[in-house]
């Protein structure tokens, strides 16, 4: 059970100050917790002695017992601040840490992590689990001590004012910590197992949204809410299966209190009554019962606590374990001057869950400052040749090489500087336009912007929105059109200035005009650097000096513009067809 | 960084007359049970307060009278009271969460046949991301309103009320002491109330804005990868992680402070009844038992005060959850006309559009002056350009949306006098994009439908070859189709869709062909099944395939949301029009693939 403590140890090292005086502040609350009971058990007491001793005497020490009450509060809450602000600062601190910990790491993984792995198991990694990893130390750790001061301190106590009674009163509470523990851990795996049927019932309504135009062609609605009524009663009746256990837990733990509550009423009283023990310590212990019965529970509490702080952290350690598949040599090079000879040697890429190569043998010279096109069918091995040069992607076999220098000895962080890369879906980020665009290149003034901006035909656009360059995109901003959105991330790429820039069917929901005009920009643009464009569409085409034909992985044609429609098989197809297409458009 | 409120985030106020009474209504069925469950709180908490009190009469009557008699007497007493609070609690608890849990479920149901009963243009401008929060985790945040939020409140004013009471009972004079420190308490806690309220907000604020960057770096990783932004976004990470870190810990020395302020509070209202009190007993008649009893009484009145406290936060965010699920419960569904004309018998199937203009949003016309009429039994296919007005024909024939003028007529009648889904049943629709439910091939055939027999499904599967590729699955037609069907491909998928159009048996077949690249194999088969579904089937086919466009009657040609031309394959190609073009264009070398 015990196996996982050692994941927590570094932070408690590296926080040890904060766990220290946590502790120490917590000593000295629970020492002085223990009080105010004694000091009423010595007031009752006092009050016993009404008619033995003089009424001025009893008055002076009732006045002593208020004033010491009041200074043991003032001292205890003076320490509890600083108990607070340590334990439950620690999990605050800690849940900081592991957040910037998970975030540092999970951007070094490659995309091919992020295929396998879903964005809501990460979201749910970096959210719940980082909580519950936390509360081991604002939790587990605080509540262990705090119970542990109390099997201290309240049993030495209650043993001094009658070792006798105590053996009686605390007959039934060992019994609690595995009660607490056993029932905690019922209730959470049927709050799990009710939460699964949420999440049913969760893609359940999200399936029947995505589908409501099915459904409604086939007046399904109503087999559908019939379907959703089905779901929606399992999610009762596991809820109220649970229900029942919570119901259970408080009333079963009252049944043990106050069993020993009932045999300090019946022992006691008979002990008080032969005057074995006063008044006073007769209420002291029904006080004190309490006392040790609150720790009791928080044992349970805390080993259920732990026990899912410690999944939660095996959890985030499997993220921490994944080593970047892509990373840099040991030797990498930082200082390459990567200005544009591009060379496939023999390369082939394998797909883990395909047999059959994305990029086959695939040999291609690229010199510098050319612009080669590749067109070709839908999976045929575009978009991988694109992946590979940023290394998103390591071939499976061959070699890649920049300037003569292999792909995997340049550092990445060099390599991908001198890459421009525009991928097919437009990514933007929840930031204003001018940060969206200046996203590689921090320092760009606004002058260095708004050429970009020109570049990519999109300064029109921005102008005429309300902030300008400042309007905030996403989900709380404006919503662009697809079109608008590709020539934002264009004018991404090209702000960056970089040496080669590679375009992945960027342009596809650009107007044809608009398209023209950006290509038009393009080709002064890319005058003096290398550029590979993936693209399904003629205008594009024409800027390039050289046209690939891909398809299954492999070059099928391979020339200019005009051999290619010499030629006249595949790419003269294309060509043509597309450029029927477009008569019509005009029409 | 510019701020901007959202819809989620916005806060309501903790108690609205208004939607507390529409909340209400959904108790309303369970009232009986509602008061009952109210009135075993009650009591267990009545048990509750008489415990301190048999501990005093303990002392007093017991003890200090050396009566093991009556001591046994009150420890009877006791014994009783306490396993009626143990069975009363345990009732109560679970009827409390029975209510809940039905509560949420009629909700939660109504929500959703509501929601069924919503238009396309509906779903077209809410997300579906947006209406699943609605249904799961709005209503999840009215578990803890209707499971203990109501009755706690209730609760807790009782039980304040209760304390004075027995305290007032016990000794007036005391009691004094600790209702002066009752207001004081109650301002301190209004006051830091208030100040964490807007610190939560601003928690809550910064905490979704973490979440959204996380995310968003997430999706865009490989943006972030491309440009080198590791190191920049990471420092951004930390400057808002650590923001809300500051605001965290803010909240902490809030509580830091104010718990043990209150803590001081009560102990000096303790010590005051220690000294005033001790000198009553001295004094007075007043017993020591009571004396005990009264001191328990004065450290019990601060639970309640700060459970109400914690009520608010609760109350506030049920508030503004409840106020989020009225409004698309407020949304008008899909009209039905007045007096409906129903569709008890089949269909001839001639269809004609009059004078069609539609718009998805104003003036931005996709049809206009549409016309044209298909005779019972004619097949017809509408050809066009991406944007033609195509697939706008499928939504107006389905009623998804209406014409913004002119009327479509089936058998003479306006589809606008049928009711939709009567209109919607005699129809068999193949929409382009074929979605698939997750459960079995056999459910994804029959959707359900309780009326087909297994053997009608398959037959129906055979009929349009889509037996071949299902007979080959493991499970064969009880095997599990993944979400959005990745699975199977998209020829598979589109034969499966035939088969589901086949098995409702529809007067009209509307069937938008899919553009995918389908294999040559598969590809023969869906030739063969769209030539029998179509068989003597009044039919509109909105084509890309050749072969489709040779197999019907007639050629409708649709450019910029007009009808332009219209006639036979040879007859448009001899024209030389727009037909011809788009041949060329998208249909002369399918035949290569």
């Amino acid at each position: 059970m015990f196996k996982n403590l050692k994941l927590f140890y570094p932070f408690i090292r590296k926080y040890k100050h904060l766990f220290i005086g946590g502790f120490l502040a917590l000593l000295i609350v629970d020492l002085f917790d223990v009080m105010p009971q004694l000091i009423i058990k010595y007031a009752l007491d006092e009050l016993q002695l009404k008619g033995f001793y003089p009424y001025g005497y009893i008055v002076e020490n009732l006045l002593m017992c208020a004033v010491f009450y009041i200074m043991i509060a003032i001292t205890q809450d003076f320490f509890r601040y600083f108990m607070r602000r340590y334990f439950h600062g620690s999990g605050f601190i800690i849940s900081r840490d592991l957040k910037v910990q998970f975030y540092e790491h999970i951007q070094k993984l490659p995309p091919s992590f992020y295929n396998k792995t879903k964005t809501g198991d990460l979201m749910s990694r970096a959210t719940a689990d980082i909580d519950s990893a936390s509360q081991f130390y604002s939790g587990a750790v605080f509540i262990g001590l705090d119970n542990f001061f109390y099997f201290l301190t309240v049993p030495f106590i209650m043993f001094s004012l009658s070792p006798e009674l105590m053996l009686y009163a605390l007959i039934p509470v060992p019994i609690l910590p595995f009660f607490v523990n056993r029932i905690s851990n019922l209730i959470h795996k049927k709050f799990k197992e009710s939460q699964e049927i949420l999440s049913k019932i969760s893609a359940f309504s999200q399936e029947n949204f995505s589908g409501v135009k099915v459904i409604k062609s086939f007046s399904q609605e109503q087999n559908q809410i019939m379907g959703f009524a089905e779901i929606n009663k399992q999610y009762v009746t596991k809820n109220l299966e649970l229900a029942r256990l919570n119901a259970f837990f408080g009333p079963s733990l009252q049944l043990v209190i106050s069993t020993s509550v009932l045999i300090v009423i019946i022992v006691g009283g008979k002990m008080a009554i032969d005057e074995k023990i006063t008044i006073g310590t007769y209420a002291a212990f029904q006080a004190y019962l309490l006392k040790i019965i609150g720790p009791m529970i928080g044992l349970g509490w805390t080993m259920s606590i732990y026990q899912r702080a410690a999944a939660s952290m095996e959890r985030l350690q499997e993220i921490f374990n994944v080593q970047p598949a892509i990373k840099d040599a040991d030797d990498a090079i930082t200082d390459a001057v990567l200005d544009g000879d591009i060379e496939f040697n023999n390369v082939t890429v394998m797909h883990e869950d395909k047999c059959i190569p994305s990029l086959d043998n695939f040999n291609l010279r690229i010199k510098k400052g050319t612009t080669v096109a590749i067109v070709g069918p839908i999976g045929g091995g575009k978009s991988t040749i694109l992946n590979l040069l940023p290394r998103f992607l390591e071939p499976t076999s061959g070699e890649i090489t920049i300037n003569g220098i292999s792909l995997n000895k340049i550092a990445l962080k060099t390599l991908r500087g001198n890459i421009g890369y525009v991928q097919q879906e437009s990514f933007l980020f929840s930031d204003t336009i001018s940060g969206n665009i200046a996203f590689g290149a921090s320092n760009a003034d606004d002058k260095t912007i708004q050429k970009a901006a020109e570049i990519a035909m999109v300064h029109k656009d921005i102008r005429d929105f309300p902030d300008g360059y400042e309007t905030m995109l996403g989900e709380r901003g404006v919503n662009l059109s697809g079109g608008q959105r590709q020539r934002i991330t264009l004018a991404r790429a090209v702000i960056k200035d970089p040496h080669i820039i590679l375009l992945d069917d960027c342009l596809s929901s650009v107007d044809s005009d608009t398209e023209e005009e950006i290509l038009k920009n393009l080709n002064t643009y890319l005058a003096h650097r290398t550029c590979l464009i993936v693209t399904h569409r003629v205008p594009a085409v024409k800027i390039a000096d050289e046209i690939i034909f891909m398809d299954d992985g492999k070059i099928i044609e391979h020339g200019t513009h005009e051999e290619l429609l010499k030629h006249n098989v595949r790419y003269a197809d294309f060509y043509n067809r597309q450029q029927m297409e477009r008569d019509l458009e005009k029409l | 960084m510019k701020k901007y409120e959202y819809d989620d985030e916005i806060l309501g106020k903790a108690y609205d007359g208004r939607l507390m009474k529409r909340l209400m209504s959904y108790i309303k069925p369970y009232k009986y049970l509602a008061i009952l469950a109210l009135a075993l709180t009650i009591i267990t908490n009545i048990c509750g307060l008489l415990e301190p009190l048999l501990i005093g009469y303990a002392i007093d009557m017991g003890i200090r009278q050396h009566s093991w008699h009556n001591l046994k007497d009150i420890a009877r007493i006791y014994l009783g009271l306490v396993l009626l609070k143990i069975l009363f609690s345990y009732l109560g608890a679970y009827l409390l969460a029975w209510l809940s849990t039905r509560t949420l479920y009629d909700l939660r149901m109504t929500l959703f046949a509501h929601l069924q009963k919503l238009s396309l243009p509906f779903y077209a401008k809410n997300p579906v991301g947006r209406l699943v929060t609605r249904v799961i985790s709005d209503i999840q945040v009215l578990s803890d309103f209707f499971g203990i939020g109501i009755i706690a409140v209730v609760n807790d004013i009782l039980m304040i009320a209760g304390l004075i009471c027995f305290i007032l009972w016990l000794n007036a004079q005391l009691a004094l002491i600790i209702l002066c420190v009752v207001p004081v308490i109650t301002i301190l806690t209004i006051f830091f109330k208030n100040r964490l309220r807007a610190l939560y907000r601003e928690i809550r604020r910064k905490i979704a804005l973490i979440n959204a960057n996380l995310q968003e770096n997430v999706s865009g990783i490989k943006v972030v990868q491309a440009f080198n932004r590791e190191e920049q976004n990471l420092e951004h990470f930390k400057n808002i992680n650590t923001d809300f870190f500051n605001s965290c810990m803010k909240s902490l020395i809030y509580h830091s402070i104010f718990w043990p302020l209150i803590a001081l509070l009560s102990a000096i209202a303790i010590s005051n009844i220690i000294y005033y009190g001790g000198g009553q007993v001295l004094t007075s008649d007043f017993e020591i038992g009571k004396f005990y009893t009264l001191l328990q009484y004065a450290l019990m009145f601060f639970g309640p005060i700060q459970d109400l406290t914690d009520k608010y936060t609760l109350f506030q965010s049920s508030m503004a959850s409840a106020e989020r699920i009225f409004k698309l419960l407020d949304e008008t569904p899909e009209s039905e006309p007045q007096s409906p004309i129903r569709l008890t018998e089949r269909l001839k199937g001639d269809i004609e559009f009059k004078n069609v203009w539609f718009a998805y949003n104003a003036e931005n016309y996709v049809t206009e002056e549409l016309s044209f009429n298909i005779k019972a039994g004619e097949r017809v296919a509408i050809v066009g350009a991406t944007g033609a007005g195509k697939s706008t024909i499928i939504n107006l024939m389905c009623r998804f949306y209406d014409p913004t003028k002119g009327r479509i007529l089936i058998d003479g009648t306006d589809i606008s006098t049928m009711p939709r889904r009567e209109l919607r049943r005699k129809l068999g629709i193949v929409l382009q994009d074929v979605f698939l439910f997750s459960g079995d091939i056999m459910n994804n055939i029959g959707l359900g439908e309780k009326t087909f027999t297994e053997a009608e499904l398959i037959e129906s599967a055979k009929y349009v070859n889509a037996d071949k590729f299902i007979e080959q699955l493991p499970g064969q037609y009880h095997a599990e189709v993944q979400e959005r069907g990745c699975t199977l491909s998209a020829g598979q998928r589109q034969l499966l869709s035939f088969a589901r159009a086949l098995a409702f048996d529809p007067e009209i077949l509307i069937l938008d062909e899919a553009t995918a690249s389908i294999d040559v194999e598969t590809e023969a088969y869906i030739q063969d099944a769209i030539h029998k579904l179509i068989k003597g089937r009044t039919s509109i086919i909105i084509a890309h395939r050749l072969s489709t466009i040779q197999d019907v009657d007639r050629i409708l040609v649709m450019h910029r949301g007009r009808l332009r031309e219209e006639g036979s394959h040879e007859q448009l190609i001899a024209q030389k029009g727009i037909y011809y073009k788009l041949y060329q264009a998208q249909f002369a070398s399918t035949q290569s693939l």
